[in-house]
Order: structure tokens, then sequence, then C-alpha cells
């Protein structure tokens, strides 16, 4: 009775693909990637081979490690990570674990609507971020490929340095993207290029928006 | 001398005579220079009374020429963009500023409030404490408001963007002085990231405005080339404009940074302010010092200002404060002050110095050129009511006056006191120093350094050494080579005497902005205010916007002398944030308006705007409050809703209830403990209604739970309670309960809700072909099923919160807008339409179901709202249920939760009523419980009410008087239930 449109997988948060470019900011919601939540009872001994077999990750002992830029798996709480795999199927992590003589209690819950998924990208990139967030996100300290769980405007976030561009990725909860999307774009206008965190007047960004249609068919 | 400007002088000075700027105070047109501040400015026109004192309205002129000031405050800019207590010696002069006195009226060189100096004698320290005693403070209160604060709120929002940023370095130099940039030269050799802030809009300090030869060049040559190469690295970063103004654990400093004000170009230019969070590894503290003032008998008369700031308004702005200036003296700072006069050809009359013996190099220097100098001398009055020309000098040993000085500026150098307050707000702790005469720093915590005038290196080599050695220790270079050095001037030491204030005391100002004299600190001592935190208090010494820059340490020998202590001995107060006061909209920054706190939408917020919804916040969650068609006001809309629900079939968006995943062998073990009713009987496949409490026994949510599977659950919660519950959880397992083999996740964002409400919803769901059997017996009432939708998982709840027919179906949040639209589109035919969060409040009144946090308080136990019999008949514990049995949760008269109807036709009930008894028809009456939930019922034609009252289970059928802001409607209590009390319409 139902066919889905095949767009639909392509649709960001609400509905919505968005993009916004501006020559020192990109600011791009990200799709189409599975996020699966791995958890196992606190102080269990997990056994890194039947980790690497349940997640194809090597998982990361602790906060803010530095992690693969396409196969991610960020530490969210001791015997608890978020599994970041684009086209990745959570029946073959099933698999896994059904292949698993491991007693322990873990679960993998498919949380891939949960969060969004927001790239940002360009010279201002650093300075956006940093007026809501603590952490130091200069390439020294943050280099590519390190991801921190911190806070950005008062949001609880995963913020993964992907390139030197620099590129961030930054995972929140779908309920409050639109509202950090919006916080991140809020332009502040002729702000001035010292400050390092506004287009300048004579090129003002261009923001991309526009609702995919999308729904069930009735046959 | 200009004649525009009488009191420029011809040459000299770090301002651009090439571009002129004109500017209005009081009302009054002026000219300036691009690189005066307002202070300079006024001063370079002979404006001679600035602002007015807080209390006894005395007139006040510059007395400084940095943050120190506190007798020049204005108000700066019209409207909106108005802004009070502006100290004019931190304002830099742009074209067209407008600055205002205030504290005066009807103006500042005639203020009626001026009364209030010549009856002085009757509002000493604490007179508020002792004469408004009768008939009471009230009498006085509205009168005395009017008399306080300075300056005045702008009538308008503030129209100006502000910003933060968060910046981390491993050196934080706070002080572009020259101990600051020797700092910055060895810290910022190696690739530490070093920042170097700048109160000032130029590095240098005191380089700016005093001689110096450094490395073999002048101060300024070598200044400049400082400056160059530091900018030239690329892991310096210089900020000058900016003041850092806090000091936080972890080193984060607080710093207010200007950026752009469209005051100066009358443009918008982005943001106004930036406020800078600096995390920093070392801290270099490199702040300098304050000079303080002298105590003598009308020593706050304008005209009278500090040594100091006259040498800095010669040398840097090319102004001379007077053209016949006597300076006083404690210490030898004040002859370098001497010799800048004279270089820019101003009159010296003399100088006062108090100390006996004079062996310094200065002061031979001084006579030598022909000047008086009064060796153990002080100053003891002035005279000039609005602008000082005479000052008579007295044997500092009897008093007895040598000579009247006719002169139009006192330039009083009292000593120095380090300026400690980041120091101190980083944990430092002070010692007196008796030969500086100043609270110098002492024990010095981790990672922070002190260099310069605030470390009490009262000479430039020294400063540039402990400057350097701080940039060493910083983790910069470790070689000597290239450590600035400074050929001292002078013979370097201050030699401060400190003396015994004489003459009337109460004309002996101490702290200069709040009025407070020497004599209120002798009154003080007289009522045994002794404690330094005591006479702060009792006299509002140090207290005021400046927060005693000037005063401090004056009030403190004061209080010292008079009570026999040593200064050390007395101590300080708080150095307490902020440094300058700043700018509520940079403490804000963007968080406002929209920004002010995140805001939760559904995934399905983009199908509500496409309907018309008026969205409300509810809690964090912005939701639809209610659809509005053509024509329609909201309580039509209200009304239309309500009645769909009942009669044909509704859509409600339930996304933001809390939701989320119970897994493991202990699952139904640990849901057990934490709800009253019995979850391990449920059968995998159903569902029940559960309450949870704390250990007290109240009520703190409530919510549907089913099981999935043996060792699967879904909870839910209310949706403002997910993430307490879920921490609260969490603390259970982690920290109560670490034997239980339990998960919990959260999913709340990953399903999209919507709730298919009404007698025809089932009639919609069976064209819906997605592997659920909608039949009552496929799902019957409190049932959980499960589909698919091309291969995603659907879960099909039959649950109701409006007392009627009822589905929740879950789909993964991507999906949830196709599931919308596409239930819209297959009942079109059965006027399918949506509900909004008023609508279903009305429905889920009129079924009496009750809303936590609405229904109930912070006292409510499960018996309170007719659930007792759940908990006294489940077997085994649960959180809270010892307490059930304590005599408050069980004793007579609790609040207990009732319906309530109104007695007579068309009786109107309104939540917040209180409820009294029908014997009383108005306040005041004792009160017998409130209405907590109350409107108008489409469905049932009438109001419709719960409540919780007194005792109220067992007076249904009781008619009572609802007290409403002094209406009075009476009300017959009822079961809570108005529609379908039996449940009939849940199970069909």
């Amino acid at each position: 009775m139902f066919d889905i449109n095949p767009s639909f997988a392509l649709q960001g948060n609400d509905g919505q693909s968005w993009l916004l470019q501006t020559p020192r900011l990109k600011l791009q919601a990200v799709d189409n990637i599975r996020k699966l939540r791995l958890q196992a009872r606190p102080g269990a001994e997990l056994n890194t081979t039947f980790l690497e077999r349940l997640s194809g990750i090597l998982l990361p002992p602790g906060p803010q490690e530095k992690v693969d830029n396409e196969l991610s798996a960020y530490w969210l709480a001791p015997n608890d990570w978020l599994l970041v795999k684009p086209e990745s199927d959570i029946d073959s992590i099933n698999s896994a674990l059904q292949d698993s003589s491991n007693e322990v209690t873990y679960v993998v819950t498919d949380l891939t609507d949960a969060y969004s998924i927001i790239d940002i990208s360009g010279e201002d990139a650093v300075a956006r971020l940093a007026e809501g967030c603590s952490v130091d996100l200069d390439g020294k300290a943050f280099p590519s490929g390190r991801y921190a769980l911190t806070r950005l405007q008062h949001l609880s976030v995963i913020i993964h340095r992907l390139d030197d561009t620099p590129r961030f990725r930054v995972l929140v909860d779908r309920s409050v993207a639109r509202f950090l999307r919006d916080w991140l774009m809020g332009a502040i206008p002729g702000a001035p290029p010292a400050g390092g965190l506004q287009p300048s007047k004579s090129a003002p960004g261009r923001f991309v928006m526009g609702a995919i249609p999308g729904g069930f068919v009735v046959r | 001398m200009s004649e525009a400007q009488p009191m420029r002088l011809e040459s000299g000075g770090r301002i651009d005579r090439e571009k002129p700027l004109t500017f209005t105070f009081n009302g009054s047109q002026y000219g300036g220079f691009t690189g005066d501040t307002l202070a300079s400015a006024l001063l370079a026109n002979g404006v001679r009374v600035v602002g007015r004192s807080f209390k006894y309205h005395r007139p006040r002129g510059v007395l400084a020429a940095g943050a120190e000031e506190c007798n020049a405050l204005v108000t700066v800019g019209q409207g909106a963009l108005e802004e009070p207590n502006i100290r004019a010696t931190l304002q830099p002069l742009y074209d067209g500023l407008e600055a205002r006195s205030q504290n005066c009226w009807p103006g500042v060189n005639f203020d009626i409030g001026r009364s209030l100096d010549y009856l002085h004698f009757l509002w000493p320290a604490g007179f508020y404490n002792k004469t408004f005693i009768w008939p009471g403070w009230s009498w006085y209160e509205g009168f005395i408001r009017r008399m306080s604060g300075l300056g005045k709120l702008p009538p308008a929002d503030d129209p100006d963007q502000y910003i933060h940023h968060n910046v981390h370095c491993d050196v934080l130099i706070v002080g572009g002085g020259p101990a600051g940039l020797s700092a910055a030269l060895a810290a910022g050799y190696h690739a530490l990231r070093v920042i170097v802030i700048e109160q000032d809009t130029l590095l240098g300090g005191s380089l700016l405005w005093s001689e110096a030869s450094i490395d073999g060049e002048q101060g300024s040559v070598w200044l400049e080339n400082t400056v160059r190469v530091l900018r030239q690295r690329d892991n310096v970063t210089l900020l000058t404009n900016t003041t850092a103004t806090a000091c936080f654990d972890h080193r984060m400093v607080i710093a207010g940074e200007m950026l752009s004000d469209r005051r100066v170009t009358g443009e918008d230019e982005g943001p106004r302010q930036r406020l800078w969070k600096v995390h920093a590894k070392e801290i270099v503290l490199a702040t300098g010092a304050i000079e303080q003032p002298l105590i003598f008998a009308n020593n706050d008369r304008p005209g009278i200002m500090l040594a100091s700031a006259v040498q800095q308004y010669i040398n840097r702005y090319a102004v001379a404060p007077g053209m016949r200036i006597v300076i006083a003296t404690n210490n030898d700072s004040a002859y370098n002050v001497a010799g800048a006069l004279m270089n820019a050809g101003v009159d010296v009359v003399a100088m006062i110095d108090s100390r006996q013996n004079l062996t310094g190099e200065s002061a031979r220097v001084m006579r030598d050129h022909g000047m008086t100098v009064f060796q153990n001398a002080i100053p003891l009055d002035c005279r000039g009511d609005k602008g000082v020309h005479s000052v008579a000098v007295a044997k500092r040993d009897n008093l007895e006056t040598i000579t009247t000085l006719q002169c139009d500026c006192v330039a009083m150098a009292g000593g120095w006191q380090p300026t400690v307050h980041l120091f101190t707000q980083a944990r430092g702790r002070l010692r007196y120093d008796s030969s500086l005469g100043a609270f110098l720093p002492d024990v010095i915590p981790p990672h922070v350094h002190v260099a310069g005038m605030v470390a009490g290196a009262m000479t430039l080599d020294s400063a540039l050494e402990q400057g350097w050695n701080a940039g060493v220790k910083s983790g910069g270079s470790q070689s000597k080579n290239g450590r600035p050095q400074a050929r001292s001037g002078g013979d370097g030491a201050l030699r401060i005497e400190r003396d015994r204030s004489e003459g009337r005391s109460d004309r002996q100002w101490i702290d200069f902005q709040y009025d407070v004299t020497l004599q209120d600190i002798d009154i003080a001592v007289t009522e045994n205010y002794t404690s330094v935190e005591h006479m702060k208090r009792y006299t509002t010494s140090g207290m005021s916007i400046d927060q005693g820059k000037t005063a401090n340490v004056n009030a403190l020998l004061a209080l010292a002398e008079r009570t026999g202590r040593a200064p050390g001995e007395v101590g300080t107060t708080t150095f307490r944030p902020f440094y300058l006061p700043v700018t509520l909209g940079a403490l804000a920054g963007r968080n406002r308006g929209e920004f002010y706190a995140p805001v939760q939408r559904s995934p399905l917020v983009g199908c509500h705007e496409q309907l018309n919804a008026q969205f409300d916040d509810y809690g964090t969650w912005r939701r639809p409050r209610v659809y509005l068609r053509n024509g329609e006001n909201e309580q039509q809309a209200i009304a239309r809703e309500a009645v769909a629900a009942r009669t044909s079939v509704v859509l409600f968006d339930g996304s933001p209830l809390g939701k989320f995943e119970v897994y493991g062998p202990d699952a139904a073990e640990f849901l057990n403990r934490v709800y009253i009713n019995n979850v391990t009987s449920l059968k995998t496949g159903r569902a029940r209604y559960g309450l949870m409490l704390n250990e007290n026994g109240i009520i703190i949510d409530d919510g549907i739970f089913a099981r999935l599977a043996e060792d699967h659950y879904l909870a839910h919660t209310t949706s403002g309670g997910a993430n307490r519950i879920h921490a609260w959880m969490e603390a259970l397992l982690q920290g109560d309960w670490p034997d239980l083999d339990v998960l919990l996740t959260p999913v709340t964002s990953q399903w999209a809700n919507v709730a298919v409400s009404g007698p025809r919803s089932r009639d919609l769901l069976e064209q819906l072909s997605i592997g659920i059997d909608f039949s009552a017996k496929g799902v019957p009432h409190m049932a959980i099923a499960a589909g698919t939708i091309d291969n995603l998982p659907v879960r099909a709840l039959r649950a109701s919160f409006t007392g009627e027919l009822c589905y929740e179906l879950n789909v993964p949040a991507d999906r949830g807008a196709a599931l919308w639209n596409t239930l819209l589109q297959l009942g079109e035919d059965l006027q399918v339409m949506p509900i909004g969060i008023e609508a279903l409040t009305v429905l889920r009144t009129e079924k009496g179901y009750l809303h936590v946090g609405s229904d109930t308080d912070g006292c409510t136990t499960p018996r309170d709202i007719g659930w007792g019999h759940v908990a006294d008949g489940k077997q085994g514990g649960f959180l809270g249920k010892r307490s059930l049995s304590r005599p408050f949760n069980v004793s007579d008269g609790r609040l207990e939760f009732v319906g309530l109807t109104p007695a007579q036709d068309g009786g109107v009930l309104a939540a917040g009523s209180h409820v009294i008894d029908a014997g009383h028809s108005g306040a005041p009456a004792p009160t017998q419980g409130y209405v907590t939930s109350a409107c108008y019922s489409p469905n049932l034609q009438r109001y419709v009410g719960l409540g919780l009252v007194q005792n109220g289970a067992k007076r249904l059928g009781e008619t009572v008087n609802m007290y409403d802001d002094g209406k009075v409607n009476a009300a017959v209590i009822s079961v809570p239930a108005a529609w379908d009390p039996k449940g009939e319409r849940l199970h069909v």
C-alpha cells in the first residue's frame, strides 16, 4: 500500500535539506548516515575482538580520542559508544551479536533519526563554534580526527574535526538541531572581517533551504 | 595655547591634530582631536565641573586619567543608545559625541541637590539606620528611592549586538605596559600561544606618557619596535581596547573588547563588544598600579587631580589641567610630574612634600631649578567651589599655616596601590608593605605570575626584568639575551611616608564617588564597626561604581590608625569581579531573544507550520497551541478541535513525549522498584499507566510503560520530565542498584509520535497496511503492537489522554512527516484534523486525567489522587513506599484530587481559584485547596474543573465557594471525570 519516495532518504531534519554558504562559512545538514548506540553494562570487561567484530570499528576507550573520519565511534560514557556508519546496516551488527558467545549484557539501539549532523567548515568555522563552546578547537590542540563530547550553546553535542579546511562535524539531538542551525547561521549584519565571525556586507550569505517533497504515496 | 581649546598645548601629545572632532557636553559644543578621551577634551576646553557627587551633590571635576576615575561619570548617547556612568577618562572622543552630566538638577553648574551638602552634618554615615525609624521606612522610601542611584536606564532595548568568544592560550598577559610587553617578548619567542590584553586603545602603558630610555632608545621608539615585533609573530595576539575584568577558576579570564560603535560611525557595523573567555595555562598579571589621593580638607574640589593623571594629560593629550599647579606628595614619584610640567612650560607654583627628610636626587634637582619645595608640610585646606583657586600649606608637625598658594590645579601624589583585583580573584594573597604604603602580592597561586608595578616594581628597569622573568617562567625563552633594559631615572625608591590626617574630618574625602569622609570612618569606629568588612558596609566606602579604586587603601589606613592596628592586621575587603563594569549586553551575548535558551522542536514542525499552527513554548518544547482556520479566533478553534476529538478523528503530535528503552534481565525488577505499579505481572505486548515517586512518596512523574519483550520495556515520561527522569534512573542504577543488569537508552528524539484519537480513529487506521490489526481484539486498550513501513519499525500503542479510542503511532522521526501527511490525506472523508495542546488540555480536563505538575504539587501522594489502592496492593517494595505511611502523608485534611462542577448553569471556574467554605462569600477565608485545571468544555457545554481540595474524596456532592480575584463562584465537588466517567468509550 505504501511506497517510499526515493528522495525521502535524502531529507534532512524537519523534512528539509539545507545548506548555508557564505565566503567564510558553510553549514550543511548531513544525512544518510546511520547512528547506532552500543551500550554494555558499566564495568563489564568487553573483549576488543568482540567489539571490533561487532562494529567494525576500534572503539575509543575514553573521550576526546582521535577517531577515523569515515567509520566513527564516539565514546559517550564507560562502555557506551555512538557508532556513526554510512551505508551500514543494523542487521549486520545484530548478526555479529548473535554470533557472539559473549555473555555481557549489551544492546545496540538505532538512533539514526535521534541525532542530526551538521557539518561546518570555512575560515570562520572555529570562531563560530568558539562563540558557544569552551573546548580548545585550535588545530594544534584539536587536530583532524579529534572529537569532543561537550557543550555548544548550552546543548550537548559531539564536535569532530574532520579536516583542516577546517571542517567540523557536529552531532546534536534532532529536537534542537534547528535551534543550533539558526544559532550557527545567525548572521550579525556587517560584522567586521577582523571579528572573523561574519560574512562581509559585499558578499551576503546565500541560504538555500528547500523542502524536498516526500511522503507516503497511497496506491 | 589655542583659543578654541584654551588648555591645549601647542605641541606634543599622541593626538592627531589633523583630525579635529566636535562634541557636545551638557548641550554646549566643543572641539577636540582624534586620540582624545572625553576627559582630555573637556579639560582642553577648560571644563572643570563634569559631574556631581552621589550623596552631597558636590561639584566634581576630572580626578584621574584611567579606569580609576570616580568623579567624571557621564551619560553618553541618546535614546536606546544612551549609556549611563561612562567614565569620561575611558571614553574615546568621536565626532558628534553627545555627553551630559548626571545626578544633578537642573544642571551640573547649579544643582538643587547641593543643599544636602550644606546640611551635611545631618547625614553622616549610617544616618538612615537611625533616622527613618519613625513613623516608618515606607514613609521615606519613595523619596529616598528617587534620590538614590547614579544615572538612568536607557528608555529602550539595547539595539546593539554582542558576541562571546572562547579562546585558549599558553600564556595570557594582562597589561600591555612595559612589564607586559617584556613578558610577551620572552613568552613569544617560542611557539607558545600568547595573548596580550590591554585596556587602553594603545599598547605601552606608562611609556605613552612618561620619559624613558630602553636599550639605548627613547621609550617611544622601543615601544614602536616592540609592538611591531610582536605583531609579526603568528603565535602572539595583541588585544587593545580590551579590559580583563574578572578571573575565575581554572584561570579563565573574562575580558570585554570594544569592537565597533555605531555611535562613532553612525552605522550598524556589527557587534559592538566581544566578551572573551580566555582559558589560560599561565597568566602573567602586569596590571600596574593606581595612584592614591591625599587626604586633606576639601580634597574633592574640581581641579584637584592625581599627579600621574596630570602628567598623562600633559604628555599624552597635550592638555594642561591648570596653568598654575601645586603638587602635593608623600613620595618621590611626583617629582617626575614636576619635571614634565616644567618641560611643558606649565607653571609649578610649589611642591608640598610631607616627608621630613628629602634625600632623593629628584628633590635636589627641583630645588636646583629654583622650584619651591615645602618640606615636612601638608596641604591643609583648599578653596574654590567650582574649581580650586588656593591651597593652604601647613607645617606637618603643628598644622601651623605656612602660606596660602594661589593655583588652579592641585596634583596630589599619595602613593601607589598595585592593581591586585585579578590577582586576588585568582586566589592570590596580599601583604601590607609599609615602605610602599600598599598591599602587594604575597602568596602567588600556581601558574600565575606578577610583574611590574602590581608586584611592587617601582622602576622601569625592574618592571622590564620582572616581566621578562614572568615570560620565562611561563614557558618562554630561557635566555637572558634579549631582556630589555632601562636606564632608571631618579633614585627609584618611593620612600613613601603615610601621614596622619589632620583638620576637619567631615570635609576630608576618602571615597569621592559615594561621599565618604574621614569623619564617617571615625563614626564607624566609634560605633564599633572596626572590622574592615563592617566599616565598608556601614560607611559605603568602596561600594561605589569604581569599587573604591582610589578609596580603599586610604579607608583601610584610616581605620588602622583609628583602631591602633597595623594596616596588615586590618586587611582588605574582597576584590570581587568585575574590575570594571561590563555592559549587560556583553554578558548576554547572543543569548537573548530567540537564542535565550535552546528550543526543542518536534520532527513534525514543518507540518504544523503548513497547517497554520500557533506555537507556544511548553517547557523547552515549542509546540502547536492551536491550528487556526479561516476567520476563527482561538477559542473557536480550540472548541472545534475538542469537539472533533469526541465526534470524529483527530491527530495530535505527541513526539515530545519522553521515551526510553529499558533493556536487560533485570529490567522488570528495576521498573518494579521505580513505579508504584506492579510491573512484573505485565504481559509482553501490554501497557500500563504508572506513577513514579521520590523517596518522600511524592509523585514526580507519570506515563505509560509497555513490555516489548521479556527483558525489554518502553517507558514514557511527561514531555518535560524526559531528561530529568532519565538522569534520575541512571543515578539509581549507577549509585543505588549497581547489581541490577539493566541498560537505559533515551529514544525520545528517535521516534515521531502521532496520536490518532476519536471514535473514528480505527476507521482511519484500518486504511493503513503496516502489519498491525487495529481491531479491538488486535490491539486492545493498553496494548502495544509492532509493524513495519518499508522495513522500518512502527509501534502502535493503544492508550488515551483524551478519553476516546486512541492509537499512538511511532515511526522513526524522519518518517514522521510522511506519516502525518498520509493520515491527513487518508482521513479527508472523515474530516480528520490536527489538534493542539489547548484542545488536548480541554479533553483531558473533561476526562479528569491529571497532569503531573499542574494537578499535583510538591506534596501530592498517590493516595491523594485516588491511587492509594494501587500502592497499598502492590507486593514488594518501591521507591517512596515507606514514606506513604508517614503520619503527615496519611493525616486528615490532605489535599485530594477531585473534579469541580459549577453549581449553577453558566457558572464559571478559573484555575488558581481558592476553595473556601460555602459559608464564606469572600476573602478573608481559610483556604481549603485550589482549582488546578479549569476550562470551558465545548462537549459538555459548561465549565469543567479539577482541583486539590482538603479531604476532597470524602466530600463528593458538597457545594463550596471558589474565590477568584474578588469574585466568588459556587461549585460542587465531584469525581474527576466529567466525561465518560465509566470509561466506556475507551474500550470499544
